[in-house]
Formats: C-alpha cells, structure tokens, sequence
C-alpha cells in the first residue's frame, strides 16, 4: 500500500473537481486530484447544451435576479435559496474565468453568445456548439496542466478516512491498473465525484456515475439531502443496447416531433391536450413510461418520436447531429424512419448537505462538497445549463474553502487500522462464493428502474426496498486477477449502488406528495403544507434513518406555477 | 451491435475477466480506443455487422499494455506536457476576450479533441520514432495555439522541436480520428506553411529541391527540356481534351519506363492524349508539403490555366502525389477548375471492361503479389479499386492483401518531404511496410507511385528481404496485354 500526502486532495475530475483543485492550486495548497477515469473524461463531457450565465448579451432584461427566480421555480421552492442565489450572482464570473483560461464560447458579435433553453424567461445559456461540456472539461484539464497539478487516474475511492476527532484526514483508493492500494493522507478533502444515474436500468449518464461520492460520504457520517429527487428526461435512446439511455434532444419535439404509441396513436393527447408534446418534461416522460407499462409501447420497449413528415431538408437542417447520432448508432435515417425513444435517468439534484457558502459537509470537518454529489441548489428540479454552472460557481468556492482549512493546519493522523478493514473488505469478494456482481447491478437497475422510476407509490417503494435488501445480502465472487478486473470494479460500485438506491428509496418514501421529479402516484399533487421540506437521509450502524428540515426559503415566497395542480 | 455492445456480452457472459476501457460510450469520451481488425476506432462507435466473419480485436499499438485491451496512454500525455499544451497569453487576462466567430473558427474544430490516441497509435512515424516525432495530435495542439489570435507561445519552435518535418502526409491520422480532425492539411501543411513564413523553415536538406522547383520546374535540377525526352518517339499532340500529365518522378527520375509505357499501351487501344511536352511543370506538391505556400499557389494556378488554354476536359495522371495535386488540393484551395481528374488505371480499366484489350498469361503462370496504396492516391484521393481490378484480371497473378490495406494502408514512409529531409526516418517507416510484405511470402509488391516504388525498393535492400523488384501496375500491363485476339 502507497501513501501519498497533499494539502488538499480532490476526488474527481468532472467540471466541479476540476474547478475545485484549480482554486485549490491558486490559494496555494498542494493539490493532488484523484479519478476513477483518465484526464478530461469525466461526465461533464457528455454535456451538450451549455451553462446558465445572465451575461444579458441576448437580451438586456436578463438579471441575476431573473436567473434566481428561474430557478428557484423550475426547483418548485425546495431549494435552498442562498445556494441558488450564489449561482446566480457568480456564473457569470466563473464563465469568464473559463475564458479566461482558454475556452471558445460561441460567439454573438464579438461577446460570448447565448442560447434559450426550456424552463427559461431569458436566453442566458452560453454554448459551444453541443459539445460545451467537452470544451469545458478540456478547458479545465488545460488549466491543471498549466498549473501541474497532480493526478492519479483510475484511482477508484472506495473510502473516506477520519481521525479521532471525527475530522477527515484522507481517503482510501484502489489502483485498478495496478491491482493496489493507495492511502492518501490530506488535510482537506473535496468530494466530485458526480451523480448516480446508473443505479436505473436506463441512464443518460455514463457507466462512471454509479454514486460513490453519495455512499462514501454517507458512510463516513454526512447526511444527504433531497435524494428522491432524480430527473428523467422523457427521451432516450432504446436501442442499439450499449446506447441505451442516450440522450435525444428535447428540439425534435420543439421542431414539432409527434409521440406515437404502437398502435400509432398520438397518445398525448390522452395526458395534456392543450401542450401535447411540448408538456413540462416530467409530465411527457410520465405518459410514455405509462403508455409503456400499460402494453403499448413498441417490442423494444420504447414508444416513437416521429418527425419525418417535415421533410429531409428541413430535419437535416435543424437536428444535424440527431441525424448523425441515429445513423451513426442504429443505423435508422430519422428523415425517414421514426425513432425509438423512451424516458432516460438524467440527474440527481438531491447529494451530501453542505453549507452553502463553503461546501463544508455539515457533519464532517474539512470535507468539501461540490458539483453533482452535492445537493441545495437545484431543488425538486434541475433548469438545462445550471448543473455545468453549479460544477463552477460551487467547485471554486469549495476548493477554496478546503486550502483555507488545509493551510491552517499540520497533517491530520490517519488510523491504519481504518485502510486494512477496508482491504479486508474489498478482497472479500476473491475469497467468497457467489453471485457475480454485473448481474445483481442488473437486477438493482430493474428494480429501481420499476419501484424508484418515474413513477412511484408507497406500494411499490416499499417492495423495491425489500428487493434491494436482498440484493445486497448477496454475496458476491469476482474472477481472480487484479489488473483492471471490471467485476471487481463492479463489485465496489455495486455495495455503493445499493446504498444510493435505498436512500433514494426511503427518501421517496418519505416525500408523501408529488414535487418537481418526484411523482407519487398515491399523492400525485404538490402539497406545500407538508412539501416544504428538505428529506434528510443518514446513515447510522448499516441502517438508514430520515429526518426532515424546512427549506431554506430567503426571498421568493413559494407560489403555485401555472400547470402546478 | 457495436463492437462494446460485443465485449460487454462477453464480459458478461463468456469471459468475466476480460478487461476494457470505457466511459459514455456515446463517442464523447475516447476512452474506447482499440484495434478493430487492424485499425484504431472507438469500441463504442464501431459496429459489427451480424453476418460478420470473426474480427480481430487488440490494444493500440505503441502503448505499453495493462491487460488485454487496456492500455497506458502516459507517455502520450507526458509528450503532450512537454509542448505547453494550454494557452499562454500576454499578460494577464482581462475579460471579455473580443473574439468573432471567424476569429475562432479554426480553433474550434482543433478543440474537438477528445484525447482517445486513436491517431498516435496509427502514425507510422509514430510508430517508429516517437521520441523524434511526437506525432499527429501533439501538432494539431500547437496549430490550434499558433492559430488562437490571444496566444503569444512559440508554438512553431516547438513543433519544428518535436518533429514538424517527420510527417510523411500519409493521412492515416485524419482517417482513424473520430472527430474528422483533418491534421496532416489543417495542422501539420499548415504549420510548415507558418514556418516557412517565419525564416524557420523548410529544412536545409529541402532547400534545394524547392529551389529547383522555382527555377526548373521539377525537383532534381534537370534542365527543363530534359522531362520529354522520353516521348519523342510517339510525336504527341499539345493540345486536346485528354491530356496526360507525366509529372516530374515519372519523366526524370526512373527510366521513364512508365510514362513511355502508358503511351505505348493506350496507342494500341487506340487512345491518344495529348502531351504539354517541355512546358509541362512540377505540380507543386512539395512545395506544399515542405511549406512553400505562396510558391505553390503561383505554381498550381500557372497549372490550372495551362491546362484550360489547352482546351483539357480529363487529365490523366500516373504519379500519386500529382494526382492528388490535380484530383484533391487545386480544387480544395482554388476551387472547382472544371476539369476532370483520372488516374490511368482508371482509364485503363474503363478500357478493359469495354473489352478493347485483354491480357495473356505471364512467362511464370503462378505468382504471387501484393499491392501497396500510395497514400496520396488511396487515402488521399480514393482510388483504391480501379488497380486492384486490373491486378486481379491478369490471368496468373494472385494479389494477396497485407494486413493494412486501402484506407488502413501503411505510408511507405517516403511522402511529405520525408525521404529528402529525413532520410533515416523514411526507411524506418518502409522497413516496417516491408515486414508487412514479407508476411505474406509474395514474390514482389506491385504500386502505382514512383515514390513509393523506388522507396518500398530502397527499404528493401535495407532489411535484406527477398522481395523481388517492386514494380508499377504499368509495367505488368505493358507486358501482359493483348489486343483483340477474340474479335
Ligand atoms: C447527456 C447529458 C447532457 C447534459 N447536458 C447538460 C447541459 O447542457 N447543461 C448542464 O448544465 N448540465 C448538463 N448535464 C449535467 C451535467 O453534465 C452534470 O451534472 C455535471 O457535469 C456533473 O459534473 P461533476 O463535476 O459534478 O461530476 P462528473 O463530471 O460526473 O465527474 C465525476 C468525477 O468523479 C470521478 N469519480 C466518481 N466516483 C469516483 C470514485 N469512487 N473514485 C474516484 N473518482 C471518482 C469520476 O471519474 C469523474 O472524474 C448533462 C448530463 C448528461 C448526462
Ligand atoms: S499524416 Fe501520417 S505521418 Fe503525418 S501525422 Fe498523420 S499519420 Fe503521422
Ligand atoms: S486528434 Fe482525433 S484521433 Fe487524435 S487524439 Fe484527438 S480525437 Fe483522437
């Protein structure tokens, strides 16, 4: 076992860990960035249509203030506000800040351009072409090169290290190209690790965001926060399988895309006439899952989006690179044919409880949080282009925070003892008999996919609940070998995976109304008399217990929306 | 299915133990390069199509392996670290950076990056001498930075530094590169073009073929009458509407064997294009490929309007570098001239489906041979069918393919001003493409490029292989035709 000391050690290397280790690096700490994945490919990557910054070169009336309120709406009053505001108030800089580091933002004239986007009063979402995720990632991977901060990819963290004062001190890492353990010794720690859109049998999200940071974290005692709320975005791809989830961009609708069941009927038309395709996402993804579940959705299970009567011309001059992907993937020219959708898991607003201003983890000193594993600002909702800025506006002033906290103090004590229980814990599985890991993480994803999805009651929560019980009383065998064995891989994931799963569960159990991404089919409207809660999970000797708090509410009254029943 | 769609089945199914790398697999990532039947892809993009036989799957090349399909791309990223691979400005910034859309057009596309070495592990020179030339996506980096309007770096030290002129243009980066990143044209002419600009290049040992070039409108200091020396025997005509270019290589350097035999072959079929002669000049194409633009554009536009003058509606070319001059790069840089381009194999082959000619069986009637793609006639101008076709009517020949073939060709590592400016490096790359021939225990190597010829012949004698003489498809023709013997 190596062990490997640094100021601040920052877990992941997705838009917020990036960020967070680049103002780490700038208040002068030693920073040393560790990543299940290789430089720049994280799941910021995959991100497309842009970051929210109310820079008001589209449009003049655009104000921070308008930019809260959009937000706040959009996340139906469970955000916290002072979270929510900061976002507002600093993305602009922060988009800056990217250029100033080397990004190319689209251009209106000779400033940085924006797009709208759903959800939005104003245009305020700066882009690169759909690929801002990409140059944003590069951006910042550029930036840590220029400053040489340190990296170690495919380092997988399997645990959180404290000392004896209950202050964090480390963490604990398997090298999977080697087979080895790393012990990092750190005087502040910065959680990045993104979200969990993998515990559903269908995700946009790649195959890395199993939700590591939500179990190491809560098993080292922080409470996490909101974990019902899961955005699914109404549609994904269905097939070919190793594209499964996909994302197809809510434009084909706007271009006046039409859903169609089986039998070929405009099946909205059953659930919101007066919007029909262009309904609030969550109710689009709650007709297609039903016309599904109900035996009218394709073989395939999926339903069809279908755009071809505007004509070759028009669609490949509007959807290009919706044209690409189903040609490139399924082999199906969608000028012609329909395309085979089906709602997909999109993101997770809920994570650890931080602090608003520092990211601090409210229960374990010096553990910072940020970008998707953290929850607040987003609420029951996330608007399209707030989670890149969250990655920024909330990864700077975390790893600030951390080097604020490391460079006040010595090097922390680790307990030894800590790291050899938890390679007692990962060899296990070399030893035991068993189930293979890759499938009980199918048989979770089925689960969650029916009990936890798009639609739930207490029922069916109660019963998938069971069902990951089971799931995780398993024992597990892995194949023998350590270099990059993906069953072992797996196997980690999988004890994580679990975890996040009944605190999603349990966290929706405890939601009894319908709020943003959460639907209760048994409570299926918002009820603000109970609703204006935050949903606390933690975790305490192997159980789950919950707790609720009041939403931090600042300046904007909860109102009901129109749409809002 | 996608080749990922296949390894997760196996993984899952067959083989818990085998290990791959992958992340989005949405082609956003690059962590899913591999080797599919020779040729670096993304897993997850690559599709198997069910009635496939099997496909061959291994680790990229040149990376040191982890296991089975993973390797460990560190080298590659600390080649990156060396160039400063970031935007160095002047001064501090002060926000916003004026920039118009046009301003950053070209930055854009080489950001498109996605870091997955799929062209690193394909560079033949790469792939010989890395430490000398830090390849494909190091130079489309430092052309990004040289092209960013804000960077002060001296980017066009660095890559003259890191092997600039090592390139041989083959193109098999931009082939495998899942973003379409056009590095040989867009980053790696142009950088040279950028150099030349600055008084840093071309290289000495290129100093006096571009000299010759301007003075004698060929590379190798002949005299200018000297190039049609071979076709005074056919008394050809300077003007008509098929118009055979010749090219410097073929008319002085090697025997003019070939153009005379094109002559011979198409005046017993009864064609009988037109010759410029002596006022026939270089294409140009090294001037471009060492960096010499505006040498080359005064050049390649005399070119265009000769050819117009002279009535031309088809050029027939039999060298690849000029075809791809005429075929590809006039018309990329001075738009559609109105001409049309074909290479003489396929004039002859049109010819031969007419049934104007067939061919008799060689002396030895068994013989085994291979083809090699000359990189400016394959990848960079598409013929690829048209001579194998021919090879495969000739009664006796039986054309064995290597494992790299048509868009996945191996450089014989002459091209891009390499066999003139870094001799030892050419045949590093040609004694690799001979390894590939000598597999295959043919009797000789059959191409259409005297370059590649007279190289794949020089590497030849440097590996002490057996291959025969390597000969140009001409040549073969010339001797196994027959005219009518059915009618
Ligand atoms: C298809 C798609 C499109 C999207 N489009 C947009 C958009 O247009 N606008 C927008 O604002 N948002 C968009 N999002 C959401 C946004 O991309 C993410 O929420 C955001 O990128 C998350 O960033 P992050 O830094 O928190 O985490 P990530 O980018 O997920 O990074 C997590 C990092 O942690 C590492 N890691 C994880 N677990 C471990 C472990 N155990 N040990 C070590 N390292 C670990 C990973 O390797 C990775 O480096 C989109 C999401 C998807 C899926
Ligand atoms: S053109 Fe050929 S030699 Fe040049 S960088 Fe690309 S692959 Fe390498
Ligand atoms: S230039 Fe293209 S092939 Fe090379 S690393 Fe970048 S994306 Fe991959």
């Amino acid at each position: 076992m190596d062990t490997i000391e640094c100021d601040v050690l920052v877990i992941g290397s997705g838009g917020a860990g990036a960020r967070a280790a680049i103002e780490a690096n700038e208040s002068g700490a030693n920073v040393l960035i560790v990543s299940k994945t290789l430089e720049g490919k994280a799941h910021t990557v995959m991100a497309e249509g842009g970051i929210n910054a109310a820079l008001a070169h589209r449009d003049p009336n655009d104000s921070i203030e308008e930019h809260f309120r959009d937000t706040v709406e959009e996340g139906v009053f469970l955000n916290d506000q002072i979270m929510a505001e900061l976002l507002a108030r600093e993305t602009p800089d922060r988009v800056y800040d990217l250029e100033g580091y080397g990004a190319v933002f689209d251009r209106i004239g000779e400033r940085i351009a924006q797009r709208p986007f759903g959800g939005q009063s104003h245009p305020r979402t700066c882009y690169v072409g759909d690929s801002t995720g990409h140059e944003m990632i590069m951006t910042l991977v550029e930036e840590a090169r220029r400053r040489c901060i340190a990296y170690h990819s495919e380092v997988f963290v399997t645990k959180l290290l404290k000392d004896r004062s209950g202050s964090i001190c480390g963490a604990f890492g398997l090298d999977f190209r080697t087979g080895t353990y790393k012990l990092y010794r750190a005087k502040a720690v910065v959680l990045a690790t993104g979200g969990a859109g993998r515990v559903f049998k269908v995700t946009s999200n790649p195959h890395e965001a199993s939700g590591d940071g939500y179990a190491i974290a809560m098993r080292a005692g922080a409470t996490l926060q909101d974990m019902e709320q899961t955005q699914f975005h109404p549609t994904g791809m269905v097939y070919p399988a190793s594209a499964r989830g996909i994302l197809v961009t809510e434009a084909i609708r706007g271009e006046g895309g039409v859903l169609l069941n089986k039998d070929g009927e405009r099946f909205m038309s059953r659930y919101n006439p007066d919007q029909m395709e262009l309904s609030p996402r969550d109710q689009v993804a709650r007709a297609i899952y039903t016309e599904i579940q109900e035996g009218r959705g394709t073989e395939m299970g999926g339903v069809y989006l279908d755009i071809t009567h505007k004509g070759k011309e028009h669609i490949m001059e509007k959807l290009p690179r919706m044209v690409k992907q189903f040609e490139k993937f399924a082999n199906v020219d969608i000028t012609e044919t329909p395309m085979l959708v089906a709602p997909t898991a999109h993101h997770f607003m809920g994570g650890v409880k931080v602090d608003p201003y520092t990211c601090e983890s409210q229960d374990i000193s010096g553990l910072f949080v940020c970008g998707e594993t953290a929850a607040g600002v987003h609420g029951a909702n996330r608007l399209g282009g707030n989670a890149l800025a969250e990655t920024q506006v909330f990864g700077k002033r975390a790893g600030e925070a951390a080097a604020r906290h490391a460079l006040g103090r010595g090097m922390p004590e680790c307990d030894e003892e800590d790291a050899r229980r938890e390679i007692e814990r990962l060899e296990a599985p070399f030893e035991s008999d068993g189930e293979r890991p890759q499938a009980l993480i199918g048989r979770l994803q089925e689960v969650m996919w029916k009990h936890a999805g798009i639609v739930r009651s207490e029922a069916l929560l109660e019963e998938g609940l069971k069902a990951v019980g089971e799931i995780e009383s398993q024992p597990v065998r892995v194949v023998k070998g350590r270099r990059f064995n993906l069953e072992w891989i797996d196997f980690i994931e999988l004890r994580n995976m679990t975890l996040v799963s009944r605190a999603v569960m349990m966290s929706a159990l405890a939601r009894r109304e319908s709020r943003g991404a959460h639907f209760r089919s048994d409570h299926p409207k918002r009820n603000d008399a109970i609703g204006l809660v935050n949903i606390m999970s933690r975790l305490k000797d192997g159980e789950i217990t919950m707790d609720s708090r009041p939403v931090t509410i600042t300046k904007l009254k909860p109102v009901l929306r129109r749409g809002d029943a | 299915m996608r080749v990922l769609d296949a390894l997760h089945h196996i993984h899952d199914n067959i083989d818990g133990s085998l290990s791959y790398r992958w992340i989005c697999r949405a082609g956003q990532c690059g962590s899913c390069s591999i080797l599919v039947n020779g040729k670096a892809v993304l897993a997850c993009q690559e599709e198997v199509k069910e009635t496939d036989e099997a496909i061959t799957l291994d680790p990229l090349p040149i990376f040191p392996v982890i296991k089975d399909l993973v390797i460990d791309p560190g080298e590659a990223y600390d080649k990156l670290m060396k160039c400063e691979p970031y935007l160095k400005r002047e001064g501090k910034y002060e926000r916003p950076d004026v920039l118009k859309t046009e301003d950053i057009a070209d930055v854009k596309k080489f950001r498109e990056c996605i870091e997955c070495w799929c062209c690193v592990s394909a560079c033949p020179v790469v792939n010989q001498v890395w430490d000398d030339y830090f390849g494909p996506m190091v130079m489309r980096k430092l052309c990004e930075l040289k092209v960013d309007l804000r960077d002060v770096g001296e980017r066009v030290d660095t890559a003259l530094n890191e092997g600039l002129y090592h390139c041989t243009t083959c193109r098999n980066c931009w082939e495998v590169c899942p973003q379409d990143i056009e590095i040989p044209e867009k980053a790696i002419e142009h950088m040279r073009a950028l150099a030349v600009d600055e008084g840093k290049g071309p290289l000495d040992s290129h100093n006096s073929l571009v000299q010759s070039i301007k003075n004698y409108r060929n590379p190798w200091i002949m005299p200018r009458a000297r190039r049609a020396k071979w076709a005074k025997e056919f008394d050809l005509k300077d003007k008509g509407e098929l118009m055979f270019y010749a090219g410097c290589s073929p008319s002085l350097l090697f025997g003019e064997r070939v153009p005379s035999n094109i002559i011979k072959i198409l005046k017993r079929i009864g064609i009988e294009p037109a010759y410029l002669g002596k006022d026939e000049g270089c294409c140009g194409s090294p001037l471009l490929k060492v960096g010499e633009r505006k040498a080359y554009d005064a050049i390649a536009k005399a070119n265009i309007a000769q050819m117009k003058a002279a009535g031309v509606k088809t050029i027939m070319t039999t060298c690849a570098g000029c075809h791809k001059s005429w075929a590809v790069d006039y018309k990329e840089f001075f738009g559609d001239y109105g001409i049309e381009v074909r290479h003489v194999t396929e004039i002859l082959l049109d010819a031969y489906k007419k049934g104007l000619f067939k061919f008799k069986d060689l002396p030895k009637n068994h013989i085994r041979v291979s083809y090699h793609d000359p990189c400016h006639l394959g990848r960079g101008s598409g013929v690829y069918d048209a001579p194998r076709e021919l090879i495969k009517a000739i009664p006796g020949l039986e054309l064995i393919e290597t494992e790299r073939n048509r868009e996945n060709s191996h450089c014989c590592g002459s091209g891009g001003g390499v066999k003139t400016g870094r001799p030892e490096v050419a045949i590093k790359v040609g004694q690799e493409r001979i390894r590939m021939f000598d597999k295959l225990d043919v009797e000789y190597v059959i191409t259409c490029c005297p370059w590649c010829e007279q190289h794949i012949d020089d590497s030849i004698a440097a590996s002490g292989s057996c291959l025969g003489r390597t000969k140009d498809l001409i040549e073969i023709i010339e001797e196994t035709m027959e005219i009518g013997r059915d009618e």
